[in-house]
């Protein structure tokens, strides 16, 4: 991965979470790593706890980002999630997987869009 | 939260009852059904979603465990939609009535939430009835075939948003009534008829024969002999169906999905007449579930096989067990089944492989191997089960053209058949069996009896005429129907030779 991707990365990452405190979610994890995998952000929605994973690009020329989340990242963000619960011993609370999609203009610092879809997907 | 809802599932021809359990716990997301459901089953929870979210439903974001019990017995099609929509909505507390307990709910889901007709629905609610539910509830274009059963309610619903209206008494539907009578007297008109074919009297007085007794026949004779022509008139003089048995064999055709709605009950005796490359797996019924087969189609029917000879020979030696027992076990990985095959079956084929051997009119260009080649493609325990053995000469030109040949029409053949079936009727009235062709030999012995001059001629015909054996019982039978026919109670000699007619591939069996 060249520098310039995990920038953009980065880049949406940090837009994501200010977008998503706007819509009232409450970060708690950022970036949780396992063996696995990594989920981008852990939030809570309410009482909900949400897995989000943010999908950045620059232009729309291969497709939308949101359609860039093939079922082996499902698969592995599925793996993490249980994982996190496990860990946190967090039994009985009611989950949800959301993704953050997101194009940013390399050309123009502020010019970007931004879209989230609850319920993005189930475990499989 | 945890409901259940009541359906069944289809193996081979007996509806099982399934308990539909449907639970929604906490945790990530995920919708899994188990209890061995096949891939038609598996998508439904692709088919659910969408149509629960056009219904104006919301499909809950939780752990959704769906469990279809009994787990061991494998569950397929599409029948499920429905009532597993139904168990998430009263799991989600959306429906909060239980009226559907003693009720079977079936049906597939279109993504807009409408319901598509699903097969198999007069087993279904059969069974329904048997386990004493006080209904079904269908989709709308089953509710004819549904109807058929008296003593249970039949709900026909249009869509899942009805169906939860149904359920939660804010709307009402009538049970579905229908006069099964009444359906069964629309006769079908056909297109065909006997009075078309002119000539070949004796072929057309022996299918006659045939069909009277349910004897099986073998028409040969080279090419443009109005073999098949003959054939295809022959379900214009089957006898009426009678209404147990057009439910035996409307519940074949609706588990095969070959029912459309508005036909709801097959009102007249099938008649199928498979191509030549048919597999034994699709004449005989099969397949990891089993499904019937073209014999079990042609139950209480006509098997018309053209081409006989062209069939793949062990197609046609698969036909030896149901022709004798009038039923085909199937046994699969996946469980053991029985469908009804109790069918006429007529063969149509030339004598050879040029196909002239019989016709004074054209050279035959086989040699004798070739004929005995192509002949003994039928085996001897096949031709057993054949009682009638007709050859089909070719037709001449005045014969063809002539006007004064115009045959008789199907309707007064059809009435004569009526009569000899019902003296059938009668005489096997406390026997189990339905026709002439189903007597075994002790039945032959106490109904065939002949007097001593048919006896001469009987002994005269299998000594002379190089008959064998076997075709002593088929003689005696088929001259049983004849008389029948004519309406003697006792067989007679001309009945006897007419019968002893019939028996061409005795005679010519060494070419």
């Amino acid at each position: 991965m060249t520098k310039e991707r995990q920038k953009l990365g980065r880049e949406g990452e940090k837009r994501a979470e200010k977008f998503l405190l706007s819509k009232g979610y409450k970060v708690i994890e950022r970036n949780f790593k396992t063996p696995f995998g990594e989920i981008d952000l852990i939030a809570y929605a309410g009482k909900v706890l949400v897995f989000i994973e943010v999908k950045a690009r620059t232009s729309y020329n291969f497709g939308s980002p949101e359609d860039a989340i093939s079922p082996e990242k499902k698969r592995k963000i599925s793996r993490v999630a249980s994982l996190y619960l496990k860990a946190k011993r967090l039994n009985g609370v009611d989950c949800r997987f959301d993704v953050v999609a997101l194009i940013l203009d390399r050309g123009r610092e502020n010019s970007y869009t931004i879209k989230l879809i609850k319920d993005a997907f189930q475990i499989c | 939260m945890l409901a259940k809802v009541y359906s069944a599932t289809i193996l081979g021809i007996e509806a099982y009852p399934i308990e539909i359990e449907v639970d929604i716990g906490r945790g990530l997301p995920s919708f899994s059904i188990v209890g061995l459901p096949d891939q038609a089953v598996r998508e439904s929870k692709d088919r659910i979603k969408p149509a629960l979210k056009n219904s104006g439903f919301e499909f809950p974001v939780k752990k959704i465990t769906v469990n279809l019990a009994p787990a061991d017995l494998k569950k397929e099609g599409p029948s499920f939609d429905l009532p597993i929509a139904i168990g998430l909505l009263s799991a989600t507390n959306v429906i909060k009535s239980n009226r559907w307990d003693d009720y079977f709910i079936l049906g597939e889901l279109s993504l807009d939430g409408s319901l598509r007709a699903v097969k198999g629905i007069l087993t279904t609610v059969l069974k329904a009835k048997a386990l004493k539910k006080k209904g079904v509830i269908l989709p709308r274009e089953n509710a004819r075939e549904g109807a058929l059963i008296k003593g249970i309610e039949v709900y026909p619903v249009g869509s899942l948003k009805e169906t939860v209206d149904f359920l939660e008494g804010k709307i009402d539907i009538p049970p579905f009534s229908i006069e099964a009578e009444n359906l069964f007297k629309e006769r079908r008109v056909y297109p065909v008829d006997f009075s078309e074919v002119s000539g070949q009297e004796h072929i057309k007085r022996a299918l006659e024969v045939a069909i009277s007794g349910g004897h099986n026949i073998l028409l040969i004779g080279p090419p443009g002999s109005g073999k098949t022509m003959l054939a295809k008139r022959l379900p214009t003089i089957l006898p009426d169906i009678t209404l147990p048995e057009a439910l035996e064999t409307t519940k074949i055709h609706s588990i095969a999905g070959l029912l459309d709605s508005e036909e709801a009950i097959v009102a007249t005796r099938p008649f199928r007449s498979p191509h030549h490359t048919i597999s034994d797996i699709a004449l005989i019924g099969g397949g990891s579930f089993p499904k019937p087969g073209e014999v079990s189609l042609a139950h209480n029917g006509i098997l018309f096989l053209d081409e006989f000879a062209e069939f793949h020979q062990n197609t046609l030696e698969v036909l030896r067990q149901p022709l004798e027992d009038g039923i085909v076990h199937i046994s699969r990985a996946k469980g053991s089944v029985s469908f009804p095959a109790r069918f006429m079956l007529v063969g149509a084929m030339n004598p050879c492989l040029c196909g002239f051997y019989t016709d004074p009119r054209h050279e035959c260009t086989c040699t004798p191997y070739q004929i005995q080649k192509y002949r003994n493609k039928l085996s001897g325990p096949l031709l057993d089960r054949i009682d009638l053995q007709v050859e089909v000469p070719g037709i001449s030109f005045s014969e063809m053209s002539s006007e004064e040949t115009k045959g008789e029409s199907s309707q007064t053949i059809r009435e004569r058949v009526n009569r000899a079936r019902n003296l059938q009727l009668n005489r096997f009235k406390e026997e189990g069996i339905y026709c002439n062709s189903q007597m075994d030999k002790s039945r032959i012995k106490e109904y065939c009896s002949i007097n001593e001059e048919s006896k001469t001629l009987l002994g005269l015909a299998i000594d002379k005429l190089g008959m064998s054996a076997r075709a002593y019982d088929k003689i005696l039978k088929v001259s049983r129907t004849i008389a029948d026919l004519e309406g003697s109670s006792s067989i007679e000699t001309p009945h006897i030779s007419e019968a002893i007619q019939y028996r061409s591939l005795d005679r010519k069996v060494d070419v």
